[in-house]
């Protein structure tokens, strides 16, 4: 049920698997994606860290630009508030490229 | 959570987003050797019950938890992958192993940052370990939430039930019971829950997410402070575990039955106490000489101080032998237990024996036994051992919040201590009281004020209690002054020490002049003499001067307020509040049961006198459990009175023929309340009418109603055409004419009945009346009140229903009026613009 992110970008694959749910291919990642602009734009994000396996942990640097009802739209699955600034998204297995491209 | 024949549902522990078990990236989960299931993302981090079930185990890192249901199904739920390595750094545990938790109920909380950046992953799995038990899983997909939604369901193997009241090895557990008993478990209710779970062999717990009390004490049940709508699970160890179960759920849901149990029922409940203000906060007085309290029984007193100071009873902590500190414990027990036997059999009064029945009930309390047993297998002493045990227990209890089962924690002192004496073998201290004595203590217990020489003692002051304790009815029902609640300074003072105990305002004057205390003894010797002639009195007509006749009844709420109206030349009943019959009880009362009490009523007025019963008369305020009410806004603007007795014809049509099957020779009428419109008036005559021809009665029955309402004395004429009498409820219409809460903190001073609005009310409820011949009593407070009286004659009022106590008092005013004076003061009062003007001119009336 993951919706479609970001393109598997070619190889190196880590979870070996076959899934159950089939993976839509991701789109590449670029500044104007939905995602990035729902975190306030790509100068917003102080850090973007691959955690937990199936999440990406976000640090914004002003929260008030963060716009969730956007954020939600783009098809992210999952989203925790940890603390103001401080969120996880819950992306499933290819959380850590989606990481990358965000740092 | 419902299930149907084979299938389980498992509610969501955790919020988050379903991910497929195969992906977890651990083989254990992801191939199933621990179980088949489903994993969740979490996006909440609070772990909570997936069913109703046992927590079998609770891993000691705090990351995984099993909870096994009721057919024996084990959900084992594990939070993130490689957490055992945190070793519980970041985790938190909310319940133990053994708890039974309801569904939804927190298990584990968890920090989730912490976490996930410390652990593989965050990803927890829910899977079955058992699953030889289930035949197929329906994982759920997308989002889910905690407790709301459904994760998985399992259909299970053939064989493998749903049970309802759960039970495992010796073990069983119900579902939540919601509690009916509009004032929760209070001491009946819990008396006959623990009678019950008594007779069962098993460990009877209640359990209350994640409180549990012994089922087999009732100190332990209070000790609960369970409330109406709480919701209770019952829960049993042992060999007849199902059948306690099942029986204390039955039992819980029917309310305890108060009529199920082994504490005696009185007969006539005491009526509402509405001359004695609830405690207020006690003023500190400026005046060295004047300790003040809260006024517990009115009146005067002049006397000499007498302390009760309760001896310390010296106790060695080491015991001798357990054996013998057993026996010692055993023995008082018993022996305290035919005391208290003794005692009941002496006092005749059925509600005051009643104490001495509960002190022998706390006797038997287990939990207080084992407390006392325990700590003499530690070597303690039976004095000691027995002291530690009802000390901690009324402690307890009178931190509770609900004052009635707080006042239960001096009956265990008072009881406790007597045991004690029997251990220490020290004498019960004889009260030798002096002549004029004004009994102080901090406490009075029913032990004791027993066996207290009633002629020596003028009053009481006691630095606790309140308003309803122990000290305060024992003084009421003597009729004597006493004060709760004082300062504690009184002490201190010595005895013999000269007093003035003014019990209406709550205050104790020490070391009055001479000139003072002759002044109080002269004014209570002129009282005393005024109050002779009027009982002399008492037997004849009201009549005034210039011969009209007034009627003087009484406003009574059962038996003993009837005959003691007699007794005190009450001409009958102008009132009789029907709602004892109906409050505090879980079923409506019968219509033999009510017929027997009516009855008796009637027959102790005899046949010359009249007897007016008012129906049910309660509202949203106070609800009955078997009288459906819907919750309201303005209770006192809602359903109640008559109305509510419309709305559920069957309690008015039952009280309606108990009244007229019990009526005998007794003038019988039966009188409305809270009526405000004519079709009102028309159904009730209906169903008295109706009610007559059904039972063949042929005697004459008066129909009438109260005025409480603006709108009933306004039209006092229309109404007169179509009932016999009116009542007019002073104390009411005040508040609905003036739009005032009498029970209002800051109004109630102002919601006078000498009010020129409210009395011209009156005046009109009268001529309406008298223009169709028909008569008008006054029911309220006014009545009783001797500045109003001549107001009233005045007005034309027929009849003042007053409280029993002033009944001669108010026949002897009536003898000096002459009603055409009173005709004209009325007059002159009724033109008068306010309360103040109208109390002043009264009042000189009366100089």
């Amino acid at each position: 049920m993951f919706s479609s992110l970001f393109k598997k970008l070619g190889g190196g694959d880590d979870t070996a698997a076959a899934s159950s749910a089939p993976v839509a291919a991701p789109a590449a990642v670029r500044s104007e994606l939905p995602l990035v602009k729902a975190l306030g734009g790509k100068s917003n994000i102080r850090s973007a860290t691959h955690i937990a396996y199936t999440r990406v942990r976000i640090e914004l640097i002003n929260p008030a630009l963060l716009d969730v009802i956007a954020l939600r739209q783009t098809g992210v699955s999952g989203f925790c508030t940890i603390a103001p600034g401080v969120y996880h998204l819950i992306i499933g297995v290819d959380a850590g490229l989606l990481a990358k491209e965000l740092e | 959570m419902t299930s149907s024949s084979s299938q389980l549902q498992l509610l969501a522990p955790i919020s988050g987003v379903m991910f497929p078990i195969e992906q977890v990236p651990d083989p254990v989960f992801a191939q199933k050797m621990v179980g088949d299931g489903i994993s969740i993302d979490p996006t909440s981090n609070v772990l909570c019950a997936p069913l109703t079930g046992k927590v079998t185990q609770l891993h000691s890192s705090k990351h995984a938890v099993t909870v096994t249901a009721a057919n024996g199904v084990e959900v084992l739920m594990h939070i993130g992958l490689d957490t055992v390595m945190m070793k519980g750094n970041g985790f938190t545990a909310l319940v133990k192993e053994g708890d039974i938790v309801d569904a939804g109920q927190p298990l584990i909380e968890f920090e989730m940052d912490k976490v996930a950046m410390k652990a593989v992953s965050l990803l927890t799995q829910i899977v079955i370990t058992n699953g030889e038990l289930v035949s197929s899983y329906q994982p759920a997909t997308g989002l889910v939430i905690a407790g709301k939604d459904v994760a998985l369901t399992l259909t299970l193997a053939e064989g493998v039930e749903t049970v309802a009241a759960a039970s495992i090895g010796g073990e069983a557990w119900s579902d939540p019971v919601r509690i009916p008993n509009p004032t929760g478990l209070h001491a009946r209710p819990a008396a006959v829950l623990s009678n019950a779970a008594k007779t069962y062999k098993s460990d009877v717990k209640l359990v209350r997410q994640g409180e549990e009390a012994n089922a087999k004490s009732v100190v332990a049940i209070m000790g609960l402070e369970v409330k109406n709508g709480d919701e209770i699970r019952v829960r049993a160890h042992g060999p007849d575990a199902q059948d306690a179960v099942k029986a204390l759920v039955d039992l819980l849901n029917s309310g305890c039955g108060e009529d199920v149990g082994a504490i005696p029922v009185p007969k006539h409940k005491p009526a509402p106490l509405d001359t004695i203000k609830p405690a207020k906060a006690k003023p500190k007085s400026d005046n060295p000489n004047v300790l003040t309290g809260v006024s517990a029984s009115p009146g005067l007193a002049v006397g000499n101080v007498f302390q009760i100071k309760l001896e310390e009873i010296q106790v060695a902590e080491q015991g001798e032998n357990q054996q013998v500190e057993r026996r010692r414990l055993d023995e008082a027990l018993k022996e305290a237990h035919v005391e208290l036997e003794a005692l009941k059999s002496e006092i005749s009064d059925a509600s005051k024996a009643e104490i001495f029945a509960a002190h022998q009930e706390l006797l038997q309390d287990p939990d207080l036994l084992d407390i006392a047993i325990a700590a003499i297998s530690n070597g303690k002493s039976a004095g000691f051992a027995w002291r530690e045990a009802y000390t901690k227990h009324a402690e307890l209890l009178s931190k509770l919040k609900n004052e009635v089962l707080a006042g239960r924690a001096n009956d265990l002192r008072d009881v406790g201590r007597r045991v004690l004496r029997l251990i220490t073998g020290t004498k019960e201290a004889e009260l030798q009281v002096p002549n004029n004595a004004i009994l102080i203590a901090e406490e009075l217990t029913p032990s004791d004020t027993a066996s207290m020489d009633r002629t020596k003692v003028l009053g009481f002051c006691t630095t606790g209690g309140g308003a309803t304790s122990h000290v305060a009815i024992l003084a009421r029902s003597l009729g004597i002054p006493a004060i709760c609640g004082i300062d504690e300074d009184v002490l201190a003072l010595a005895n013999g020490t000269p007093v003035i105990l003014d019990g209406s305002k709550g205050t104790l004057r020490k070391n009055p002049s001479d000139a003072e205390i002759a002044d109080i003894v002269e004014r209570q010797a002129k009282l005393a003499s005024k109050r002779a002639q009027e009982m002399a009195a008492a037997f004849e007509d009201a009549v005034t001067k210039d011969g009209h006749q007034v009627e003087v009844v009484a406003n009574i709420g059962g038996l003993e307020d009837a005959q003691e109206s007699v007794k005190l030349g009450g001409e009958g009943v102008g009132l009789l509040r029907s709602e004892f019959l109906y409050l505090e009880r879980t079923d409506a009362p019968t219509e033999d049961e009510q017929t027997q009490i009516y009855g008796d009523i009637a027959r102790a007025l005899g046949n010359d006198r009249t007897l007016v019963v008012r129906t049910l008369d309660v509202g949203g305020d106070k609800p009955l459990p078997y009288l459906p009410m819907p919750v309201e806004e303005n209770p006192f603007l809602g359903v109640r009175g008559v109305r509510l007795c419309l709305e559920e014809p069957e309690i008015l049509h039952t009280q309606v023929r108990a009244i007229l099957r019990a009526a005998g020779d007794v003038k019988l009428a039966i009188m409305f309340p809270m009526i405000t419109s004519l079709e009102e008036v028309r159904e009730v005559k209906r169903i008295v009418a109706e009610e007559k021809a059904a039972l063949g009665i042929s005697n004459d029955v008066q129909v009438g109603i109260m005025v409480e309402v603006p709108a009933t004395a306004v039209m006092a004429e229309q109404f007169a055409r179509e009932v016999d009498f009116f009542s007019i409820g002073t104390n009411d219409l005040t508040q609905y004419t003036l739009a005032m809460d009498r029970g209002h903190p800051k109004l109630a001073k102002q919601a006078d009945a000498m009010h020129p609005g409210v009395l011209n009310l009156i005046n009109m409820t009268v001529k309406g009346a008298h223009a169709h011949g028909k008569w008008v009593g006054v029911c309220g407070g006014i009545a009783s009140d001797p500045m109003a009286v001549p107001l009233l004659l005045g007005i034309g009022v027929d009849e003042l229903s007053v409280s029993v106590p002033t009944i001669p008092a108010i026949k002897a005013l009536v003898r000096t009026l002459s009603k055409a004076e009173c005709e004209k003061l009325a007059a002159e009062v009724l033109q008068l613009g306010t309360a103040a003007e109208v109390r002043e001119r009264l009042s000189r009336l009366i100089d």
